[in-house]
């Protein structure tokens, strides 16, 4: 028998339920369109997204320009796709800094206990008590404002978020009976936690990540709206919200478009998140 | 008439078929025992008279108490109903009250939903409930929370619930599964008692047919939803008419296949010496000394060999703590475990390492010890890479096999996955795992403790199968005294972290010294005691 | 329970004393010098000295830093680099609009999402249920600072029922300084409230399904009451945790709205301190947020053990 032997029948049964529930394709479909409008921005926009053509200022929603202009005649579709490239970017970034620090720290915390359990408890806590907008704030006053500041400080608060969930599950496999058959096999804490703990709590991390991802489009937007993130001329959504807001009487629709993005993208994540959660566990009541 | 009528009752959840057809009465003040197996209907029976069925439930036939029928009556009208004529009490006692509430509270309050009384009756008659379940006895007031009691008192304050109304009916299900044997004994008791004060009737729902056999005037035996016979106590139990009795009773009865004692020279396996362990606990005042709990206080106990020793005692009494020092999984605080002579706690880990393969474990939960992602090969080949290169890919796989064969498993099932297993073949699969290393020793802590009787009675008959042809010595530890009696050569008492009583099981059992011994002896429930008490009293 | 608050207290000291050193070190690594920027780049050498002295910038770190931590404890935050007016009036004036603005968002959305999460969880799989979290999963991914703007173009540029923006002051009397905070208190709370009446259902869910729930309406408990009287409490143990957690999102969503209301608050004001390098008025309100969020996690602590009986006993 092969070490690696799948059962055929589980794996179906996971993609099965996956194309049966909608919150999950509904998440998937929505993720898929923003990657695909990030991505497309590389090769192609409608216009070139810097270009200032006074006399095209304002204009409403027309076949040329299919979302309108903005106060320097910049055309607004062109800024809503490079605009998702940079939310994905600092997304993804501020999510695998999370991942990349916080998952390890966390099976190692679950697998140790004692000390180190504590220190990176009692760090959480304080990483917890700083707002993550004033640790944004702190490394812009360091570092000047910029995309990848905003990655950094979304990063470090996703940091602690990562170990604790981890740590949490791990710790609740630790318990199990299986992780003390593996000991009384003569395992190392190390290999168990590779073994055993990491492919249980994989699936909680995955699902974890798509919250974490909305959560870092939505800060990043934050960080954009009140000129700590990505900076001018590079659009991003947050920072074309707060031009639009001086206009809002005259052109509402600059401030409409960047938003329901905004929304539309989180809302998409959380589905996913959501869908996920069910199709990777089974054992979990599906009606919850 | 019958106090309690049930009618052709079938009940189903989802597409789920439940209960089938199942006809039952119980008459005013009498006691009637429902037995059968997890899974036989027996609960999904008592919600369907309180009416408090999952979600999805589908009912057909009719239920009448005093008459009136249930099945047809308005939501509202079952509140008045359940806990002023029906009393239900539960198995879980540990998370059967509100942590948050007082016990005074929650018995008031079942008070004041039936009975039309002011705040200052409402108070006596709980100081009244309290005291009439044996609680004011034990110093246990009403502004206690359920955290600060026993399992045995908070199931005590359950059966004050559920007798706050003087219900004509009381429904027990399972009410003593969780407890400690001598607690259960106590709180049997206190069901019978109240029962006959109070001129209810009784429904005592169980999987322990010598619980039923001491206590019902009547039993019936449920399988798959549906009552498969039903008689009083001695013709039952006497004469059974059913297979499914039949197999019960066999099953409860059955004892594994002997195996000789080994040799009295046969070497000393395993020996643990003094073995002490303490937990801090938190201090009761900021200043206040350090407290800890003692966990296990100077335990030896030693292993010959070939040999079956017990270890017994009730929750709590640090069985499983001293299973795990013995495996080297924990660390004792003082004392030593020597295996074959040199101590694991003064080894190297490649020492260690070499020693693992002889000392292996089977758990109590058939469900928790296994990884859910492994295949059943890879979960009984996992002790194998302690033999490193001696064990290439090819005597890998006919080890597994081996052991599979064993155990009574074919070579396709280690492919499966645990969760396609039921509970019996999954102790099976651990057992497997325990001896794919051929060891030594293997320790078992409560492995049929979550086992129906009928599955419990394989697995102790298939490791004494393997001891007769492996020579496998076994640490055998349960709280259960007759399977420790069935299965074991010598038997250690354990109570609160202390060995009391050690000696050959026969002596042991049939001449216990130890008070404890004696307590935990009387209070065992026996199939046989009770029957043989009540042919006494019929020739009376 | 006295040991279970000390514990607790003495948590907070340490939190707060790691959070003073943190955010001290972090801005001692920042580049430029204040007393040079304050003065321009004309100044002259030994001004710009005589400055450095005057605001004790020549001392040793540990010495400037104890003497910040000391000056905190009895109230003196030092003189803004800035406005050359003690911290601590200016951070008063400021926090006279932040503080009620959060609190009115707290309650806003605790008061909005505890009885949906209710009403969803005892309609548990019916339409209310649907309907609360279809509008839970919005409210969620709506940035709340764009809800703001929504809000201002809503009821002030289109129906003219409230200013747009702007502090009326609490010299103006109460109802028109209230009047001008409930737009940006709403937009907080919108997104608080979505995912706390997540928190409520789910938790309630769960705790419906504990067997003291079946004691309960084993006693003849109608299943409301037994929602009422036994599940809300247990089911308010995670609720609090979540609140308490929140609490600092809640604070960073305020510095956001204060922008979208232009409000005085203490988010402009660590705007501008960033801005022109004012380090003291950046230390001592970075302080000041993270120590109201750490007192806020001793209240939740402290409610935890009002409602949960098993804590004030085990001391933990």
């Amino acid at each position: 028998m092969s070490e690696t032997a799948i059962d055929g029948v589980n794996r179906r049964s996971m993609v099965a339920r996956a194309l049966r529930h909608p919150s999950f394709l509904i998440g998937a479909a929505i993720t898929l369109t923003l990657l695909a409008a990030a991505l497309v921005s590389f090769v192609w926009t409608p216009f070139p997204v810097a270009e200032v053509v006074i006399r095209d200022r304002l204009q409403p929603p027309n076949p040329v320009h299919w979302l309108g202009t903005d106060a320097f005649g910049r055309d607004i579709f062109s800024m809503l796709l490079v605009g998702a490239r940079n939310s994905l970017g600092v997304a993804v970034v501020a999510v695998a800094i999370g991942i990349g620090i916080g998952v390890p720290l966390g099976l190692a915390a679950a697998a140790e206990g004692g000390l180190l359990d504590s220190i990176l408890m009692r760090g959480s806590d304080l990483v917890f008590a700083f707002p993550a907008l004033v640790t944004a704030v702190m490394i812009t006053a360091i570092f000047g404002p910029g995309a990848i500041n905003a990655m950094i400080a979304i990063g470090i608060f996703n940091v602690p978020v990562f170990a604790r969930v981890t740590r949490g599950a791990a710790r609740a496999l630790w318990g199990r009976e299986f992780v003390l058959a593996a000991r009384v096999a003569g395992k190392t804490r190390a290999r168990i936690t590779v073994e055993h703990v990491l492919p249980n709590v994989a699936s909680l991390i995955i699902v974890q990540s798509t919250i974490q991802f909305a959560l870092a489009i939505l800060a990043e937007a934050g960080l954009s709206y009140v000129g700590l993130g990505t900076q001018p001329p590079m659009p991003s959504w947050g920072k074309m919200l707060a031009d639009a807001q001086t206009m809002m009487a005259i052109a509402p629709w600059l401030a409409i478009v960047p938003g329901l993005a905004i929304v539309a993208s989180v809302l998409g994540l959380n589905l996913l998140g959501d869908g996920l959660r069910d199709v990777l566990d089974p054992r979990l009541d599906r009606t919850r | 008439m019958a106090l309690l009528d049930i009618d052709r009752l079938s009940l189903s959840i989802g597409a789920q078929p439940i209960l089938d057809d199942v006809s039952l009465t119980v008459r005013a003040g009498e006691t009637v025992g429902i037995v059968g197996e997890s899974g036989s209907g027996k609960s999904m029976t008592a919600l369907s008279v309180m009416r408090l069925l999952p979600a999805g439930a589908r009912t057909s036939g009719s239920i009448r108490l005093d008459g009136e029928d249930l099945m047809t009556r308005s939501e509202r009208a079952m509140c008045g109903i359940r806990g002023r004529k029906i009393g239900l009490v539960f198995q879980e006692p540990m998370t059967a009250l509100n942590p948050v509430r007082t016990v005074g509270d929650q018995i008031a309050e079942a008070v004041r939903l039936h009975l039309p009384l002011g705040r200052a009756a409402v108070d006596a008659r709980v100081a009244t409930l309290l005291k009439r379940v044996g609680l004011a006895d034990q110093g246990v007031g009403p502004d206690r929370y359920p955290h600060q009691l026993s399992g045995g008192q908070r199931q005590r304050v359950v059966i004050a619930i559920a007798i706050a109304a003087d219900p004509k009916l009381l429904i027990a299900d399972e009410p003593t599964t969780a407890l400690d044997v001598t607690v259960q004994a106590q709180i049997l008791a206190l069901l019978r008692d109240v029962a006959a004060a109070e001129g209810a009737a009784l429904v005592l729902i169980t999987h322990d047919l010598a619980v039923v056999a001491d206590m019902a005037d009547r039993i019936a035996v449920m399988k798959d939803g549906r009552i498969v016979e039903e008689a009083a106590p001695l013709a039952l139990f006497r004469a059974p008419k059913s297979a499914e009795t039949r197999r019960l009773i066999a099953a409860t009865t059955a004892t594994p296949r002997p195996v000789p004692a080994p040799k009295a020279d046969a070497p000393l396996l395993v020996e643990a010496e003094r073995v002490a362990r303490a937990y801090p606990l938190p201090r009761a005042r900021l200043f206040g000394p350090r407290r800890e709990a003692r966990v296990l206080d100077a335990v030896s106990v030693s292993v010959r060999a070939g040999e079956s020793a017990g270890l017994v005692g009730e929750s709590g009494s640090g069985k499983s703590t001293l299973a795990r020092t013995i495996l080297a999984l924990d660390r004792p605080d003082g004392g030593t475990v020597r295996f074959r002579g040199s101590d694991l706690f003064a080894m190297t880990a490649s020492e260690l390492r070499s020693v693992r393969p002889e000392i292996q474990a089977v758990f109590q939960d058939p469900y928790g010890s296994f990884d859910p992602r492994h295949t059943v090969g890879r979960i009984v080949g996992e002790p194998l890479h302690l033999l490193g290169s001696a064990c290439a890919p090819d005597e890998r796989r006919r080890r597994i096999v081996d052991a599979l064969d064993h155990v009574g498993l074919a070579e396709a099932d280690a492919a499966r996955y645990p969760h396609q297993f039921s509970g019996g073949q999954r102790q099976r699969i651990a057992i497997a795992r325990a001896i794919v290393t051929r060891p030594a020793l293997v320790v078992a802590d409560e492995p049929v403790s979550a086992l129906d009787v009928s599955l419990q009675a394989q697995v102790l008959d298939l490791l004494a199968r393997l001891r007769l042809e492996m020579n496998l010595a076994l640490l055998f530890i349960s709280h259960d005294l007759s399977v420790v009696r069935a299965v074991t050569d010598r038997v250690y008492v354990m109570q609160s972290g202390s060995i009391v009583e050690s000696g050959a099981t026969n002596a042991v059992f049939s001449r216990p010294a130890h008070a404890y011994t004696r307590a935990l002896l009387d209070a065992a429930p026996s199939l046989e005691r009770a029957l043989t008490r009540r042919e006494a009293a019929t020739v009376d | 329970m006295l040991v279970f608050l000390i514990r607790r207290l003495g948590g907070l000291v340490a939190t707060l004393l790691v959070a003073t050193v943190v955010v001290f070190a972090v801005l001692e690594i920042l580049p430029g010098d204040p007393a040079s920027l304050m003065l321009g780049v004309n100044a002259q050498p030994d001004t710009i000295a005589a400055l450095r002295t005057e605001l004790g910038l020549d001392r040793p770190a540990l010495a400037r830093y104890l003497g910040w931590i000391g000056g905190m404890l009895v109230g003196d935050f030092g003189i803004s680099y800035t406005y050359r007016v003690p911290v601590a009036g200016l951070i008063a004036d400021r926090a006279l609009v932040s503080l009620p603005l959060a609190l009115m968002a707290l309650l806003l959305s605790t008061a909005i999402a505890i009885p949906l999460g209710t009403l969803a969880a005892t309609a548990h799989n019916r339409w209310p249920d649907a309907t609360v979290m279809g509008f839970a999963q919005v409210g969620v991914a709506v940035p709340n600072f764009w809800f703001g703007i929504l809000l201002v173009y809503l009821f002030a540029v289109t129906l003219r029922w409230v200013p747009a923006g702007g502090f009326a002051g609490w010299d103006a009397g109460p109802a028109a300084a209230l009047a001008s905070l409930i737009l940006p208190a709403i937009a907080l709370a919108l997104p608080q409230a979505a995912i706390l009446a997540r928190v409520m259902r789910s938790a309630l869910l769960d705790v419906l399904h504990e067997d003291y729930i079946r004691t309960a309406r084993a006693k003849g408990l109608p299943f409301l009451a037994t929602v009422w009287r036994h599940a809300v409490r247990n089911a308010l143990i995670p609720v609090l945790t979540i609140l308490g957690l929140q609490f600092a999102f809640l604070i960073a969503g305020t510095i956001i709205i204060e922008n979208v209301f232009y409000l005085p608050g203490l988010g402009r004001l660590i705007f501008q301190a960033v801005a022109q390098r004012d380090l003291i008025v950046v230390q001592s309100l970075t302080v000041l947020l993270v120590a109201t969020v750490v007192i806020v996690n001793f209240l939740v602590d402290l409610a935890y053990a009002a409602v949960d009986p098993r804590l004030r006993d085990t001391g933990r």
